[in-house]
């Protein structure tokens, strides 16, 4: 710890770049999900509809994915401190928009001005953990990086239905703004020329291709919920999509010096440790998303208290994810894996015969117990990947983990909320039972409700098995390897 | 307590897995860990699937109900069919005494209401 130099040589204050690495990043992940619970207030105060709202989000997550492959080539190109400063500042001044936005069309271009920020600050954020500490820290590095990564989009619904009840939806943007000053400010002392840069020219047909391709792909997933699979505008832009990936892959495959370095998953140890980390992924997100439908489905629960129930859940990742972190420095991800698999997968199974009246308090002690195990597979499993790559591939790495994990989470998102809506639909009672007995169809209509919620849950229980038996594939040690560069 | 024990059972899952180095120690703690905390969630499912732990206690109230003529002339129980098969309905009574002249009100057996699930609604 004595003495941390930068690039250049120059020594400098590692506790502070990593605080206000941390902080500023939170700010901008933490509007990943902020939106979710504010979604009908919005919809009033600019008099728009459901999937119009929705764009914040969804436009988001896009712009967001997008970002991501640029990442790689943006930290090995540019100074990281401007870097860091120029992504923070794009943050700003999309958040300042959205804080002041008179119609909803400056709200929207804020948003997506945001995710632009938010697109270069996370990947940002590991490449700096995993190249300031070495190796034999990296896991209590990437745990403080988890802390972000993970909880900050699970605080966002609750923190935004707070925000919301006590004052107006103008604070979730407007609370931000000192923040992020703030960070920019100390960046611009304590931030410092971290990762080796060199000068080299864009692709920009790879650009445009990773642009079409992601985005496309993103979107598709993304209206599974709302449109359904068979929709002609779901099919079309997975198809276009996966086409243009397949194409850019290729390109990429094919160039000397490649836009984003897919030769990453040569490795086995970082092809294993992706897989594993985007399942988890899958896991919890898909499920983050169920849990408060059924609270407010059936429990009749507001927005905000059944985020409020996640909290827990979210607390326990916070406090974890250092400790496992530690874990990992000390026996490497194999037993960590196994051990956060198998609570995860134990914590899923009882959502599966979750009932009408299953008692509240069972549910949020569950789900803490799901994320108990998550904490134990995420970051580490992520770690163990990246340090299978040599040091120059670290930005590659991080920048296809992300991206793979970000595809995986809007699958499983689209998966868990399709079967929801198929099972559901195909246990509903006919449309004459509502005319001839009312009653009963209400019943029935219910039960066929729960049905939904179970069948997603086998789903992500499937996912969990499929990941604890993935997780025997690690390797055991916690030796660092160098191998592919 | 199931709670707690599942929340033990987790730590202690955790720690015995991850901190204790010599092998077999660790498998024979890591199992017992293992075995509690699935026993604490087959309890909880039986709990809350099964009702395991809870008592069928069977409840009947009878209440006092009256007539759906507020002018107290006719002792009357009114329904509507809800739905078209006639299988339910909604009956309509006066649920306190409004008028104090009449001494004597047909008394009714709410369990004669409730046979299926019916919606009680109170006329005023």
């Amino acid at each position: 710890m004595s003495k941390a130099l930068d690039a250049q040589g120059k020594s400098y204050n590692r506790l502070m770049l990593v605080i206000v690495l941390l902080v500023g990043t939170f700010c901008t992940v933490l509007n990943q999900t902020i939106l979710a619970t504010a979604f009908p207030t919005l919809m009033k105060a600019f008099d728009i509809s459901t999937s119009t709202v929705q764009w914040l989000t969804t436009g988001f997550l896009m712009v967001n994915g997008i970002m991501i492959p640029v990442s790689a080539w943006l930290s090995t190109r540019f100074n990281t401190k401007w870097l860091y400063i120029s992504a923070m500042l794009i943050f700003e001044v999309g958040t300042i928009l959205a804080w002041a936005a008179p119609s909803y069309s400056v709200l929207l271009s804020g948003r997506l001005i945001q995710a632009v920020g938010v697109g270069i600050s996370m990947p940002l954020l590991q490449n700096i953990m995993l190249s300031i500490f070495p190796a034999n820290k990296r896991g209590v590095a990437m745990g403080l990086a988890g802390v972000v990564i993970g909880v900050a989009p699970a605080i966002g619904p609750t923190l935004s239905g707070y925000i919301i009840d006590t004052w107006e939806w103008r604070y979730l943007f407007g609370m931000i703004i000192p923040i992020v000053a703030l960070v920019i400010v100390l960046a611009f002392f304590f931030m410092k020329p971290v990762l080796k840069t060199a000068k080299s020219q864009i692709d920009w047909l790879s650009l445009c291709l990773s642009t079409v391709g992601f985005g496309a792909l993103l979107y598709g997933f993304s209206s599974v919920g709302d449109k359904g699979w068979g929709s002609a505008i779901v099919l079309t832009s997975l198809i276009i999509g996966i086409v243009v990936i397949s194409i850019f892959v290729w390109r990429q495959l094919k160039m000397e010096k490649p836009f984003l370095e897919l030769r990453v998953f040569t490795s086995k140890e970082f092809t294993i440790a992706t897989a594993l980390s985007s399942i988890v992924m899958i896991a919890m997100v898909g499920v983050e998303m169920i849990v408060p439908l059924y609270l407010q489905m059936i429990h009749g629960m507001s927005a905000f208290n059944s985020g409020l129930l996640l909290l827990p859940g979210a607390v326990m990742m916070a406090v974890m994810s250092p400790i496992t972190g530690q874990a990992f420095d000390r026996i490497g991800a194999r037993r960590l894996a196994i051990a956060g698999l198998f609570l995860l997968t134990a914590g899923t199974l009882p959502f599966v015969v979750l009932t009408k009246s299953t008692p509240i308090i069972y549910i949020v002690f569950l789900y803490a117990v799901r994320m108990f195990g998550i904490s134990m597979v995420m970051m580490p499993a992520t770690t163990a990947g990246m340090n299978a790559l040599s040091s120059q591939l670290i930005s590659h790495g991080t920048a296809v983990n992300n991206t793979v994990r970000q595809i995986a989470s809007s699958i499983g998102t689209a998966v868990l909320v399709s079967v929801l809506a198929n099972v559901t639909k195909s246990q509903m009672p006919g449309k004459h039972l509502l005319t001839s007995e009312p009653l009963e169809y209400k019943v029935r209509a219910l039960n066929a409700t729960m049905a939904g919620y179970q069948g997603a849950f086998w789903v992500a229980v499937i996912f969990c098995i499929v990941g604890f038996v993935i997780a025997f594939f690690m390797k055991s040690s916690a030796t660092h390897q160098k191998g592919v560069n | 307590m199931i709670i707690g024990l599942l929340v033990i059972s987790a730590i202690a899952f955790f720690i015995s897995f991850i901190y204790i180095d010599k092998m077999t120690t660790r498998l024979i703690a890591t199992g017992i860990a293992g075995v509690i905390l699935i026993i604490s969630l087959f309890a909880i499912v039986a709990n809350y699937h099964s009702h395991y732990g809870m008592e069928k206690v069977e409840t009947v109230k009878t209440q006092q109900i009256y007539s759906a003529d507020r002018t107290g002339r006719l002792d009357m129980l009114l329904f509507q069919p809800i739905g078209t098969a006639g299988k339910e309905n909604v009956y309509i009574y006066s649920k306190h005494d409004d008028s104090k002249k009449l001494a004597t009100h047909k008394q009714m057996s709410s369990q004669l209401v409730t046979l299926n699930s019916i919606m009680l609604t109170k006329l005023s």
